[in-house]
């Protein structure tokens, strides 16, 4: 017995020394690596001394600030907008009878879609010589395609926006929709029975009780849109960037003294994403909270 | 105070009747219990007078006024569910404040019910609690309290006894009994349990399949059944079959008197019609040397089996090839085998059709 609970002790890491060393050397590594380089250490091209250098002339940049609000605000304004109109479709699924299960499944056919082919269809509807503006060009809306307002490579990011919200909105509904379908729906009569009406149910029953199922959906919707790198690089404008595109050039370029900068980026970013998973978590212990 | 009037009411749950042409009506202020087994329908009959499913046919009236119309929300039958259902994201006081804050009531005056109100149901000082940091007791009394904050006319309550233990129970039922009076509530109580019935509630319709089998005080169901079901329901109970012969019952235990205060409504006392005597247990006893009464029947028999339960002794006796089931207090001197004599009042017969 005692020996048993000695192996029990390094059995389970052994067991997942091949999950381990990939998760460890590659992604822990690479974490190290770069936070290494982001603090001039880059022995590869001649950088040995440790310095708070390239944060203080990153951090203080204008191009650097503007990327960090136009990131955010991207983040922002794509989250909360699906989260809204997420929880808003989740509520209305919810109370559709059973039959419609087509309306159920097509909701979700974004979720499969990937985001590059979301990109794809954003830039051939909304670009000025895209579909839409042809379209109303020829039925003499407009009078010329490049009165069609610009939506895409705009510095309000609306074409980016667009893409997220068609990638997020099904995906916070289905989590919602999840959520909602095992609330008690005695709850609902309970609510009813005491006066309630259907507006006052959603507001004061069904939304605070799925709140922290919405909330942590939120977080992951907001974490990717702010890391991801693909549909701004595509859609957005030259100037400003978001943060991970302003990363990525910094890294692919060929002045190798351009990569600890790339590595501050990287590293804003790893903070703010390591933010987010201690929220996550709050937002989980929340939810079981109930149960 | 409200008269609830519930008129040939049908109800189907996926085309199958589980209320069929159901009339009961409970006086303002009555406190009355829906009894019955397991899916016999009591709950669906309160969520339909709670305006929380509606009947198929039939009609709910409160105070002579058809209440069909009206939603739940503005009914004013407010139901107290079997597993309390208090909303889990919310503390005590914003649970019972709830139906307050749903009418727009300011703060102020709803922070004062709140504590009135726990005050009334023994748990001052609980308004920060969340509900699953209470016991099923408190849970209870914080849902009647979030029940009783809307000043309901009508009070509904379902199994509300049934997830507590043996203690808190008869702290309860005498609890509600106590509030309906002083609150001045039309309160109807469903429960599968007989003595909780018969303990709290004014009137009992008996529920079964679907239908009231009878309604009426708890004396009325116990002694003059007038189905078996009922008769069943409420204990013990030895049926003896016969017929009216030259103006008496008779059977196989003997000649029994017959007259019609004795005999179920509806029956006719008539030469040969066949009937059953319906009698307790316990309404039967030995006969002793000194009592002679006319109002007593006398039967003779032969103990065939005893058995001793504490504070009861059962018996079966043989009479003229009837067993006959007898409950005795103890002490009881008699023992298998023995011929014993047996008296019971006449008045305690109760013929009707099984």
């Amino acid at each position: 017995m005692l020996m048993w609970k000695k192996r029990s002790l390094w059995e389970p890491y052994l067991l997942l020394l091949p999950a381990l060393v990939v998760l460890g050397g590659l992604f822990l590594g690479g974490v190290v690596l770069g936070v290494l380089q982001s603090f001039g250490y880059f022995p590869l091209i001649g950088l040995n001394n440790f310095t708070f250098e390239y944060y203080t002339e990153m951090l203080s940049s204008p191009e650097f600030l503007d990327a960090l609000g136009y990131s955010l605000y991207i983040s922002v304004v794509s989250s909360v907008l699906a989260a809204v109109i997420g929880v808003f479709l989740a509520y209305q699924l919810a109370k559709l009878p059973k039959k419609h299960t087509l309306v159920k499944l097509i909701y979700k056919l974004p979720i499969v879609v990937p985001h590059i082919i979301a990109t794809l269809l954003v830039f051939l509807f909304f670009t000025q010589s895209g579909l839409l503006s042809r379209i109303l060009y020829n039925l003499g809306i407009i009078e010329q395609i490049e009165s069609f307002p610009a939506l895409v490579f705009d510095k309000k990011g609306i074409g980016i926006i667009l893409v997220y919200l068609w990638k997020e909105i099904p995906f916070i509904a289905l989590i919602t929709y999840t959520v909602l379908k095992h609330i008690n729906t005695s709850f609902e009569e309970v609510a009813a029975n005491l006066g309630a009406n259907s507006r006052q149910i959603f507001w004061h029953i069904y939304l605070p009780l799925s709140l922290p199922s919405i909330g942590s959906a939120v977080i992951i919707v907001f974490a990717f849109s702010f890391g991801a790198f693909e549909i701004p690089f595509l859609l957005g404008p030259t100037y400003p960037k978001t943060l991970p595109v302003m990363a990525y050039q910094r890294y692919i370029s060929s002045d190798l003294m351009q990569r600890p900068y790339a590595m501050v980026i990287a590293v804003v970013l790893t903070v703010i994403c390591v933010g987010l998973i201690y929220l996550y978590k709050k937002s989980v212990d929340l939810m079981l909270r109930y149960n | 105070m409200v008269e609830i009037k519930l008129q040939d009411i049908t109800k189907e749950f996926t085309g199958e009747e589980v209320i069929k042409d159901l009339d009961l009506t409970v006086e303002p202020g009555e406190l009355v219990a829906l009894l019955g087994p397991s899916g016999c329908g009591k709950t669906t009959t309160l969520n339909l007078i709670a305006g929380l499913l509606a009947p198929e046919a039939g009609d709910i009236l409160f105070d002579g006024e058809s209440v069909l119309d009206v939603a739940t929300e503005t009914r004013g039958a407010v139901l107290v569910f079997q597993d309390y259902l208090l909303f889990p994201h919310m503390n005590v006081a914003d649970n019972i404040a709830f139906g307050l804050k749903m009418r727009g009531e300011g703060e102020e005056s709803r922070k004062r019910k709140v504590h009135d109100l726990l005050d009334l149901v023994g748990l001052s000082g609980y308004e920060e609690s969340y509900p699953h940091n209470l016991s099923g007791g408190q849970q209870q009394r914080v849902a009647l309290a979030r029940a009783l904050a809307i000043n309901p006319e009508v009070l509904l309550l379902d199994e509300p006894f049934s997830n507590l233990d043996a203690n808190l129970r008869a702290d309860m039922q005498k609890f509600i009994r106590n509030l309906h009076l002083e609150e001045e509530m039309t309160t109807i109580f469903v429960t599968h349990d007989r003595d909780e019935a018969m303990l709290i509630a004014d009137r009992i319709a008996v529920m079964n399949d679907g239908i009231i089998e009878q309604y009426g005080t708890a004396e009325e169901l116990y002694k003059h059944p007038q189905t078996d079901f009922v008769a069943d329901f409420f204990g013990k109970a030895n049926y003896l079959q016969g017929e009216i012969q030259n103006g008496e019952f008779s059977c196989a235990a003997g000649d029994l008197p017959v007259h019609e205060d004795l005999v179920a409504p509806g029956i006719k006392i008539e030469e040969g019609k066949e009937l059953a005597v319906m009698i307790r247990p316990e309404f039967i006893e030995f006969a002793s040397a000194t009592e002679d009464d006319n109002c007593q029947v006398h039967l003779e028999g032969v103990i065939c089996e005893k058995r001793f339960v504490g504070e009861r002794i059962f018996y079966e006796i043989l009479v003229n090839g009837q067993v006959l089931q007898v409950t005795v207090l103890p002490p009881s001197e008699f023992e298998i085998k023995e011929e014993v004599e047996l008296v019971l009042d006449v008045n305690n017969l109760w013929y009707m059709e099984v």
